[in-house]
């Protein structure tokens, strides 16, 4: 109960719903990513106990997300990636004059959908962490690979790249010293690199500044944005009885949602299109789907809100991350000191009651911020994006600087800049790179403490049950692609012998 | 085309100088067995970069050569890929100015760099000039109020104005 109360302290209640509104603002500015979002809040949580930082992280991924529908229902333009599927219909529903109510649709089944993800989460997270404890090194070692080989996977991007991107990721995690060793491996004698890359600055020039670089390289044609000029009516009594005719669509969609979330790799942009796709499946209306249907609207803002507590399932229960969202997240427990893993929830079991009932509040939270954010955001799009881009430059650099008052890792963050900047030209992933360079220490302690203890046999990597499925798992993850359309030819060739 | 054999070749530069440099690194002897020491991983890492590197030229040699016999257009580029010229000095421009930035706001302080970083980035990305002031200003004060006293980050006051 006390774990529960403390969420109502000032401490926490004041910057989760300063967090919120950061969240809208970010989200709903197309380009900005959700994830840019989260990256960007992290440097300001630095000094906050742990559990209110992990309030902030929460809040602004959860109003980021949906804010994210709202220049995408607006403008045909998607304020998130996630929100790339709540284009179809929004839009068109703006295009009738019926922009406000697709919103008010979309914040409600956000809201229902977030709640819906964050139940299962509590429901299927702790059990999932008891299984978990019988890990040991090998098996661990395989996980982290895992978690790297379905973001490779889910990247757009090729393959190739997607792997490419996860090994110069692992690359830089290796820069600093050595756990085991303690010999600094590609310092230059610079101490400034003994502590190893940070990874928020290499993740705020990653999705923060490449993206304002990819933008500002088209000219005026995208530094001018057109503005919004419908008036935004807001009418939730006109929303609830259409959301109570789809209801069904939106359980189904937050279903979906929170298991798309906590596959490893992919997050809510993969879940609200699943979602969307299923909807239009299986509904009576399936024609009208694309043309300004209503539950259009509503099965893709369902489904991505869920998948944010479907994303937390793998990277609490694991400590690998369901996206490049929780990613980040994991990257900040450890800042806090917390290792996050099955054993999070015998040695913090208040923290995790915690960010269950944080998830749950900012739903409740989100409801009013949202409409807020709404009304601000039809006034906001009139601002020009140079002016935006500006702000994100500045809150960069500001970020990089925060964490350890280091113009070394503003360095950092403008080196990676433009490194992802040039590897998104030729079709590179980043999410891969950032998340190699999270999972990396991990993965190198555990292959190498493991092979300690085999005496340098990789022959116990294979034999424990769960690191033998885990390595299939791996194998058929990077290698089904390419094997699929082999083994379709064989069986073709064998029925057509047959026959 | 170019870009995709400058990218390989920079894979298979990077895998290089890794293993070149991992050599140097000690070995990791417990009771007079070695162990996976501290180039034990980067080497591997090196060793999957550098096929990488291969496979993309090859791949793109390859291409080169069956676009060439049979005479295709090049192809398109993306829309959302496309640099104009004034896009091209913008880049630079944003680059540059986070260079200076970072050479500058420790001698003239954050609150002057902070605003002539926004106020000549806004002019480049064609803000008329005094909404540029009232925006850069705007964005000076509430960093300050955030970050300064919000969360008590000691913004650089500038060793010019400790000097005076």
């Amino acid at each position: 109960m006390d774990a529960v109360l403390q969420i109502f302290q000032p401490g926490v209640l004041f910057p989760l719903i300063i967090a919120m509104g950061f969240g809208i603002f970010v989200g709903g500015v197309p380009g900005l990513t959700a994830t840019m979002a989260v990256a960007l809040i992290i440097p300001v949580t630095y000094y906050m106990e742990p559990l209110a930082g992990l309030a902030m992280v929460i809040g602004v991924s959860f109003t980021a997300i949906f804010a994210g529908d709202i220049p995408a229902t607006f403008l045909r333009i998607p304020g998130t990636p996630a929100s790339g599927a709540a284009i179809l219909d929004g839009f068109e529903l703006t295009k009738k004059g019926k922009g406000g109510l697709a919103l008010t649709l979309d914040l409600m089944c956000s809201v229902i959908g977030g709640l819906i993800g964050i139940a299962l989460l509590i429901l299927v997270a702790p059990p999932l962490a008891d299984f978990a404890l019988r890990f040991t090194n090998f098996e661990y070692f395989w996980l982290g690979l895992f978690g790297l080989s379905m973001c490779v996977i889910m990247s757009r991007g090729n393959l190739i790249n997607g792997m490419i991107s996860a090994t110069l990721g692992l690359l830089i995690a290796t820069i600093g010293i050595d756990i085991t060793t303690g010999y600094p491996r590609f310092t230059f004698g610079n101490p400034e690199l003994m502590g190893g890359i940070g990874f928020i600055p290499a993740m705020i020039g990653l999705f923060g500044l490449s993206e304002v670089l990819k933008r500002v390289q088209r000219g005026s044609s995208v530094l001018d944005t057109p503005t919004i000029k419908e008036k935004v009516k807001i009418n939730i009594w006109k929303a609830m009885p259409i959301i109570w005719k789809y209801k069904w669509t939106v359980i189904k969609s937050a279903f979906i949602g929170t298991f798309t979330g906590a596959l490893p790799g992919a997050g809510a942009d993969i879940a609200a299109w699943v979602a969307y796709g299923v909807a239009k499946r299986t509904s009576k209306e399936s024609d009208k789907f694309g043309t300004g249907t209503t539950e259009g609207v509503v099965a893709p803002t369902s489904a991505n809100n869920a998948a944010l507590g479907g994303t937390w399932i793998p990277a609490l229960v694991f400590g690998v991350p369901g996206d490049t969202i929780t990613a980040i997240v994991l990257g900040a427990m450890l800042m806090y000191g917390l290792r996050p893993g099955p054993l999070i929830f015998v040695e913090s079991r208040e923290l995790v009651t915690g960010i269950f009932t944080v998830a749950i509040i900012a739903q409740f939270i989100l409801i009013p911020v949202g409409f807020l954010g709404i009304r601000v955001y039809s006034q906001l799009l009139k601002l020009k994006t140079s002016v935006v881009l500006t702000a994100v430059v500045i809150f960069s650099m500001i970020g990089s600087f925060a964490i350890r008052n280091s113009f070394f890792d503003v360095s950092v963050m403008l080196v990676f800049g433009i490194i992802g900047f040039l590897l998104e030209k030729i079709r590179v992933p980043l999410a891969p790179m950032i998340l190699g360079i999270i999972l990396g220490p991990m993965i190198e302690d555990n292959l190498r403490v493991g092979l300690m203890k085999t005496g340098g046999s990789m022959t116990p990597f294979f034999q424990r049950p769960i690191s033998l499925v885990l390595f299939i798992l791996i194998a058929l993850t990077l290698f089904g692609p390419f094997l699929a359309p082999l083994v379709k030819k064989m069986f073709r060739r064998r029925t057509v012998n047959e026959s | 085309m170019i870009k995709n054999l400058i990218y390989g070749i920079s894979l298979l530069a990077t895998s290089i100088v890794v293993i070149v440099l991992s050599e140097r690194f000690p070995d990791f002897i417990v009771r007079g067995q070695k162990l996976p020491g501290p180039r034990f991983f980067p080497v591997i890492l090196a060793i999957i970069i550098m096929a990488a590197g291969i496979y993309v030229i090859a791949s793109q040699l390859v291409k080169m050569v069956i676009r060439r016999r049979s005479s295709e257009p090049p192809q398109e580029v993306l829309e959302e890929d496309k640099m104009t010229r004034r896009g091209f000095l913008n880049v630079l421009a944003v680059v540059a100015g986070v260079f200076f930035y970072i050479i500058m706001v420790e001698i003239t302080g954050f609150n002057l760099t902070t605003f002539a970083f926004s106020f000549l980035l806004m002019l480049m990305l064609n803000v008329r000039w005094w909404r540029a002031i009232i925006y850069s200003v705007v964005l000076v004060v509430a960093i300050v109020l955030i970050f300064g006293y919000g969360f008590r980050i000691p913004l650089p006051e500038g060793s010019l104005f400790w000097a005076i």
